[in-house]
């Protein structure tokens, strides 16, 4: 096999702790949720456990206290993804160029101390976390860097949870992904950082082997009722991800417990595949982390795919989907090579990337 | 790095002095101070409902799309994706947003607006754009990470063709020198043939800078000289000195 693009070190922060914490309490179904009210709003969230983490400063410290040490200087390219990030600036009413995602991005960027050769700022809503995996692939296998650096940040705020509250969109209970009786989700706190570089891969190197996206053209917030648009985005990521041979053993879903997209996203895998693989979301244990979670998701999935488990989808008891789709209630062995993770954001944005472990 | 080949079907500015497409440039009334003012029927034909609902940054890029696209004879849809720069994402819609909330009743409205890809939402449902998407909203030259990523797509057959949007607004810019800058809003449609309908040849030649060293760039200055070039179908070769990245782009018209 030829290079390929590797997740070379990886760690989170969300509700569940960091990314080892954090995989073993997802595997055994347990939630890290607390019940509310948040900003007076009746609903379920799921915040960091260590409060010194929910500021941007804060989780860039403890990501890099927990990476060691990073790829610094020429040759590194730097990205910033978020859906608002910081947004405490617009919250106070102070500092409010601060709220700019290109300010936190070279904030982010000094604090790590990394000096990029370039950095760039990607904003795709709740995907923006798997689009930034998609333009660091791309831009590794054009060889036009050497290492790409990917932050993730995004955390609960009365701004995200009042608006996510006037779409109606949230949960007064935990969230049950793809349950009969979900109606809606929970937002999370959450941070992430990856370090993805192009190399001949060794044995057990979790690779990128594909990514693709699209658009639905069909609503600004809503998901299309079809899944066309996230079918298309995961077609083209396996396309992408053929020379690879992936044999996919499991779907990571967006799965964030609304009504609608998980109807949408049911159709989508059942239109994907002859023999669907155990699905799974992780948002009914460590909530919604919006932009970052898509990374986040991607960075749990690999820790999943190393483990050779399928997480169980908590909250979920019985399906209340209309298409037949093998939800993983509980905690199963993978069979297969790869995973393919999915997400979607406001603006119709659909993202889908293939994770698989070299040499199987 | 090698270089890529793109072919411009379709094209508009709104910028300070009216209206850029491929038929000339069309002043702004009497009433109307520049972008921020843009009438639906000055870059669009037929009716569009939400128009008047867009907030600036969304109306600023649906102008620009919809006056490029409803001028070209190209067939856009299913291949088509949309690259967009706008380093101010969604601030001023932002501010909105907060109001409404510490007036006590958080607008849904505003709310779905207070995302940058809300800007693309608009285009895509109008012009059925259901390719690949990618919004930068900062970093070092994100014009030409937009372009540079449209071209790669065309290149490596990701999609047909692309639709380069470029938004600033100058309300929600605190950079160091925002008198440099102007509300403006930038199309272009590229593709990877020279269909019928062509208007011009652009080839861009991304190179690597491994330096961290800072140097001025005015996009927007850069990219309106862009529009300049193809209005007058002047041949030139601009080069774009940046952050960890240098571009040139080159413009041709050779039986066109």
């Amino acid at each position: 096999m030829d290079k390929a693009v590797v997740l070379q070190q990886n760690e989170i922060l969300c509700a569940s702790g960091t990314l080892k914490s954090a995989s073993e309490t997802i595997l055994s179904g347990k939630a890290a949720i607390c019940k509310g009210p948040f900003f007076d709003i009746d609903t379920v969230c799921a915040p960091f456990p260590d409060r010194s983490w929910a500021t941007l400063s804060g989780s860039v410290h403890a990501l890099k206290s927990l990476c060691g040490k990073l790829p610094e200087g020429p040759g590194v390219l730097f990205i910033y993804a978020a859906a608002k990030g910081d947004i405490g600036p617009i919250e106070k009413g102070n500092d409010i160029p601060h709220a700019l995602l290109d300010y936190q991005a070279r904030k982010v960027a000094g604090l790590l101390g990394i000096r990029p050769s370039r950095i760039m700022v990607v904003s795709s809503a709740c995907a923006s976390g798997a689009i930034a995996v998609q333009t660091a692939k791309e831009m590794l296998e054009r060889e036009m860097f050497g290492n790409v650096v990917i932050f993730g940040y995004d955390v609960i705020s009365r701004f995200v949870v009042s608006g996510f509250h006037s779409l109606n969109a949230l949960s007064s209970k935990e969230a049950k992904p793809f349950d009969k009786s979900r109606d809606g989700l929970n937002l999370g706190d959450g941070a992430a950082l990856s370090v993805l570089t192009y190399k001949n891969p060794s044995q057990g190197d979790i690779i990128v082997a594909g990514a693709g996206c699209s658009n639905d053209a069909n609503h600004r917030t809503g998901p299309s009722r079809t899944g066309d648009g996230l079918l298309r985005a995961a077609q083209a990521a396996l396309e992408d991800a053929s020379a690879f041979q992936p044999i996919t053993g499991a779907v990571k879903c967006h799965g964030t417990a609304t009504v609608y997209n998980d109807a949408m996203e049911a159709k989508a895998i059942t239109a994907l595949f002859d023999r669907i693989p155990p699905v799974y979301s992780i948002k009914g244990a460590i909530g919604h982390t919006s932009g970052a979670g898509s990374l986040l998701e991607i960075l749990l999935a690999a820790e999943f795919l190393k483990k050779r488990k399928v997480p169980p989808t908590t909250g979920f008891e019985e399906s209340g989907v209309e298409e037949k789709i093998p939800v993983s209630s509980e905690i199963q062995e993978f069979c297969g090579n790869s995973v393919l993770c999915l997400s979607a954001g406001f603006g119709g944005l659909n993202a889908a990337v293939v994770l698989k472990e070299h040499g199987l | 790095m090698s270089s890529i080949k793109l072919y411009i079907s379709g094209f508009s500015a709104l910028h300070r002095d009216g209206i850029y497409t491929p038929d000339g440039i069309t002043p702004w009334e009497s009433d109307q101070k520049g972008p921020l003012d843009v009438r639906r029927n000055q870059v669009l034909p037929s009716p569009y409902p939400s128009f008047g609902k867009l907030n600036i940054p969304d109306r600023l890029a649906f102008s620009a799309a919809a006056s490029a696209l409803s001028r070209t004879n190209q067939t856009v849809g299913e291949k088509t994706g949309i690259c967009m720069c706008i380093p101010q994402g969604s601030l001023s819609t932002d501010l909105l947003y907060m109001d409404s909330v510490l007036n006590g009743f958080p607008s849904p409205a505003f709310f779905s607006a207070t995302l940058p890809s809300s800007t693309i939402a608009d285009i895509a449902i109008f012009f059925k754009l259901k390719g690949p998407d990618r919004i930068f909203c900062g970093g070092d030259l994100p014009g030409f990470s937009a372009l540079d990523t449209a071209a790669y797509w065309l290149k490596s057959r990701k999609a047909e063709r692309v639709l380069w949007v470029a938004v600033w607004e100058s309300s929600g810019d605190f950079t160091e020198t925002p008198e440099k800058k102007t509300d403006c809003a930038i199309a272009i449609l590229l593709s990877n043939t020279p269909e019928s309908g062509c208007l011009a040849e652009m080839e861009f030649r991304p190179a690597l800078l491994l330096t961290s060293k800072d140097q001025e760039c005015n996009e927007q200055e850069i990219f309106m000289g862009v529009i300049n070039s193809l209005m007058k179908k002047r041949e030139e070769i601009i080069s774009v000195p940046g952050r960890g990245f240098r571009g040139y782009i080159s413009l041709r018209y050779d039986g066109y």
